[in-house]
């Protein structure tokens, strides 16, 4: 996995360029494990399913502009920045498998995208781009088996990540030409509305505190693909809390190393696991359904959430 | 070396009547419980080992508070609440109320719109951190008349105690 959404602080550029038509587009990340979608788009709803590859519907109103690129191998659907009013939209883009080698082999991919991917285009190397997707059917891959990789657009993958790409040429603006830009900002207020949190009370929150309560919430967008997958309630409970430990751990790695061992003595004592509440505790001390275990792990807690 | 089971100790020491019930304050702390007589024989874990209860002979909790006990607990299919002395049964009809601020705390027993109790009771202490990345912490951790107030108001917690979920 080369990136699970942490929130990025931005800008970051391709190149800058005079502003005259305006889209909100934005870079497709390459994952090598699925995404989580942690963004619902308003008022451009996204619904996420993800089982090999991605097909992400498109709901809501100002519907999304579709274009199609040929020549390459991304495919880019656009709608002008005025109708969504500063608002994020995704745009998504097909990535060939040598996309996924170019990963593989660049740890930094938003310092080398832009140079490796402007050469791909000028070396005519991207080919037949239609393949990949069925084009009457926005977002639904056509040639899954042609990817090893997974898809998200960052502001999908990224809560309160604001993306525009300024292209200088338009309805043509290609993803990767010369000229274009683009621009992704962190902004909490965002964040936190998209989360139904108290956005005033959200940017008050330490930086890290806001990271941990984001990929927190990140982990109810699971819930459908782990639904289509066929788990249970009880497996997808499971699952949850599991990875909600590991969201856990993460964070108490970046906690300041003087407030660690308060953390894990009291949970120690109060939960005999130094991570906290284990499944077991859940169910059998709090009593808590498998239903409230799932809402719990993508629910942040803590006194400073205000709760 | 022979395992004794935790049913054993309590069948010739304390009777059959006595339930295993877990500390909320102290997860190492275990204690057998009267349900007739209110008396809380605390143990510790450790010191039990093998013996000490398992999950599915863990019949409720309790937490000390300053000027008493709560215990939380089912018993012949039913959900009970000891506190301040007395036993309410925690059925559909019974809802818990909790209000206050800092260690003070105000807890309200209504049955069928008709109030039972009406106490106030003191926290020893309330551990939360500020800013704590523990997953599954919640406010009623600290506070175990708001977790008693929390299962009187959710059908499914209870069914969940009572082994139906």
């Amino acid at each position: 996995m080369r990136n699970i959404g942490l929130v990025r602080e931005g800008p970051y550029h391709y190149g800058p360029i005079p502003m005259k038509h305006v889209y909100v587009v934005d870079a497709g990340w390459l994952w090598n494990e699925p995404p989580v979608y942690v963004g619902m788009m308003d008022p451009t709803g996204v619904v996420y399913h993800l089982n090999k590859g991605v097909s992400p519907n498109y709901t809501g109103s100002p519907g999304l502009t579709e274009n199609w690129y040929k020549g390459l191998d991304a495919k880019s659907y656009c709608v002008s920045y005025d109708k969504l009013e500063n608002e994020v939209t995704g745009l998504f883009h097909a990535m060939t498998n040598d996309w996924n080698k170019w990963f593989e082999e660049n740890d930094d991919p938003t310092a080398k995208f832009d140079a490796w991917a402007r050469q791909r285009v000028l070396d005519g190397t991207v080919k037949n781009p239609e393949s990949w997707y069925n084009q009457k059917s926005a977002f639904v891959r056509s040639a899954q088996n042609e990817t090893t990789g997974y898809y998200a657009t960052l502001p999908l993958a990224v809560l309160g990540a604001k993306s525009s790409v300024v292209s200088e040429l338009g309805e043509s603006g290609q993803f990767g030409r010369s000229g274009s830009r683009a621009l992704t900002e962190y902004d909490p207020r965002f964040a936190a509305r998209q989360m139904g949190l108290d956005a005033e009370h959200f940017v008050n929150l330490p930086k890290l505190r806001q990271q941990y309560v984001t990929q927190v919430v990140s982990l109810r967008y699971k819930i459908p693909a782990l639904r289509q997958s066929g788990l249970s309630t009880e497996q997808i409970a499971r699952t949850l809390s599991a990875e909600r430990r590991a969201l856990g751990v993460l964070f108490k790695n970046r906690t300041p190393p003087a407030e660690l061992p308060g953390i894990y003595a009291r949970n120690m004592k109060k939960y005999g696991d130094e991570l906290g509440p284990t499944i077991d505790y859940l169910r059998n001390v709090k009593n808590k359904s498998w239903v409230e275990i799932i809402e719990s792990a993508s629910t942040p807690g803590g006194t400073d959430m205000g709760y | 070396m022979p395992v004794r089971r935790a049913e054993q100790i309590w069948d010739t020491k304390l009777g059959k009547n006595m339930i295993w019930v877990q500390s909320k304050d102290e997860f190492d702390c275990v204690a057998q419980f009267d349900p007739a007589t209110g008396v809380l024989g605390k143990h510790s874990r450790a010191a039990l080992g093998v013996v000490a209860p398992t999950w599915p002979e863990i019949a409720g909790s309790f937490s000390e508070v300053k000027n008493g006990a709560f215990v939380l607990y089912r018993y012949r299919g039913q959900i009970f609440l000891r506190a301040f002395g007395n036993v309410y049964e925690l059925d559909n009809q019974t809802v818990v109320n909790v209000c206050g601020t800092g260690f003070k705390r105000r807890m309200s027993i209504q049955t069928m719109g008709c109030c039972v109790l009406d106490m106030e009771y003191e926290l020893v202490s309330r551990n939360a951190i500020s800013c704590d990345p523990t997953p599954f912490v919640e406010d009623e951790d600290f506070d175990f008349g708001l977790f008693v107030s929390n299962m009187s108001k959710s059908r499914e917690r209870r069914e969940v105690m009572l082994g139906k979920s």
